[in-house]
């Protein structure tokens, strides 16, 4: 059937149906189903406006899933669960259409639209938290224990690049960063690798025994300065990286310009003590720790309490108290499941107790509102 | 682990805009001649911009709304495949490890509908159809 409807035609019908024919504009416009209507496949995803915003400067975006998984849609830097929504509704998707403030002509004229096609079903986004804990199952099947082991037997698993990571993670690549500087994970040869906890502990303490040769102090060690000094016995490139795992980096002005220099960070240094304590023995008596632990920092260094949040509980009821090693990236990634296991760990938690344990848990945009006990 | 992209073509124009017409129930007709190229019915505006659509032998009455979270209309790519046909590649095609999977890009986007959620208002004494 050609499009043949007149404006005569359509006109009579309106004044059939009693439309106040002075109050309408005088371009009706006729929609018509496209013919080849079958072939027009198309999927309706629910935009917020960044999304839009990244598409439209032509960057784009991922979807990502597993076949068990729901699929995610990743931008640079957030990640968004994918859900199918039915309607009983029928949405109609119309190229052609013009909006009231586009009808601008005198004189009456009947204007052909094509309906390309009709839909019931539609994809709607949710920012969700990154799906990161597979991160550190892959990052373990090759860990990084020193140049000298990396051809030995138990090095032969996989190694993975920034890309193969994004390709088998739902996260953001913004989020895969963060996650990777979390778990102090290393950057060699364009791979990402965790590094053995002693052998990290070793680099550090060179770092320190380094420092205190040169007299240096530990709030300014000239980063460039150490790092090629000759007779380093760790590679550059984990020296580096132990001084921004354990310390920030500045730019201080001296005699003679600007230089770079690294202030170690005297919380993340005795958290380190405090887990190379705590790894090896698992319970410890609680004044018996927090003595060792005083006397295995650094010089200068104060050890708190604080500094022990997501590492480390103290069971306060036990005679005498007791304290184990409880670290947060051990704890399941899905709320339910890490729910459970803090529940099944210790019956009651206060507030304070468990937060550094749910903290990362929050989805974005979110409050963490938590209920007492 | 299956990954494709979303992208919108950047072309001269910038993204075409379409419009979403959302009705209540599902479309039939009355003959079985099926529904595509048939006349749908007609739209009119009122002079203060509200939406009329005439359809069969109902009067709908709508309004403008602008969406709060637009709509991408996506459309799956057509790729080549190695002879140099142009096909459109679909899940599972398996070549050693990893799957081909189509982008998807953004046709049109879609910022307003008009939605029609009243009651369909029936149009008496229609002449017969020919």
């Amino acid at each position: 059937a050609g499009k043949t409807r007149t404006l005569q035609e359509s006109l009579a019908i309106a004044d059939q149906a009693k439309l106040d024919l002075a109050d309408l504009n005088s371009t009706v416009q006729s929609l018509y189903l496209s013919e080849d209507m079958a072939d027009h496949e198309v999927r309706l995803l629910e935009l917020d406006s960044s999304l839009i915003g990244q598409l439209e400067a032509g960057n784009s975006v991922k979807v990502r899933g597993d076949k068990s998984d729901m699929a995610v849609v990743c931008t640079e830097d957030s990640t968004f669960e994918l859900k199918s929504t039915v309607t009983t509704n029928s949405l109609l998707l119309l190229p052609d259409c013009k909006a009231p403030e586009q009808l601008v002509s005198e004189e009456g004229s009947l204007l052909h639209n094509d309906i390309y096609c009709i839909s019931h079903v539609y994809l709607e986004l949710k920012q969700c938290r990154p799906k990161l804990k597979k991160l550190q199952t892959l990052l373990k099947e090759n860990i990084f224990l020193g140049p000298e082991y990396e051809n030995d037997e138990n090095h032969t698993g996989k190694k993975y690049t920034t890309a193969d990571l994004l390709s088998l993670i739902q996260a953001s690549e913004k989020e895969l960063l963060e996650e990777l500087r979390k778990l102090q994970a290393v950057h060699i040869d364009g791979y990402w690798r965790l590094v053995e906890f002693d052998y990290m502990g070793n680099v550090l303490q060179y770092i320190m025994d380094t420092v205190d040769c040169q007299s240096w102090s530990y709030d300014q060690i000239p980063t460039e300065k150490l790092l090629s000094m000759e007779d380093n016995v760790y590679p550059r490139v984990l020296l580096e990286h132990c001084l921004d795992c354990y310390g920030e980096r500045k730019m201080m002005d001296f005699d003679g310009g600007v230089e770079q220099v690294h202030t170690l960070s005297e919380d993340k240094v005795c958290r380190y003590f405090a887990e190379y304590l705590l790894r090896g023995v698992g319970k410890f008596n609680l004044a018996e720790f927090l003595q060792t632990w005083k006397e295995s920092v650094p010089v200068g260094m104060t050890t708190t309490l604080e500094q022990l949040e997501g590492v480390a509980l103290i069971d306060k009821k036990s005679h005498p108290e007791v304290i184990s090693h409880f670290p947060v990236t051990d704890l399941p990634e899905d709320a339910a499941d890490r729910f459970n296991r803090l529940f099944r760990t210790r019956e009651k938690w206060t507030l304070e107790d468990i937060t550094p344990y749910i903290r990362g848990l929050c989805e974005k945009k979110t409050d963490c509102g938590i209920s007492s006990d | 682990m299956v990954q494709f992209a979303i992208r919108m073509p950047q072309t001269s124009g910038g993204c075409p805009e379409w419009t979403m017409v959302e009705l209540q129930g599902v479309l039939e007709t009355r003959d079985s001649s099926g529904l595509p190229g048939n006349r749908l019915g007609d739209l009119y505006f009122t002079k203060g911009g509200q939406p009329i659509l005439l359809i069969g032998h109902h009067v709908l009455h709508g309004k403008v709304v602008e969406l709060e979270k637009p709509f991408a209309v996506l459309v799956k790519e057509k790729k080549k495949n190695t002879e140099g046909d142009i096909s459109e590649m679909d899940t599972g095609v398996t070549e050693g490890h990893t799957e081909k999977y189509s982008d998807y890009l953004v046709k049109a986007v879609i910022k307003n509908k008009l939605v029609f959620k009243n009651r369909p208002r029936p149009i008496i004494n229609l002449p017969h159809k020919k």
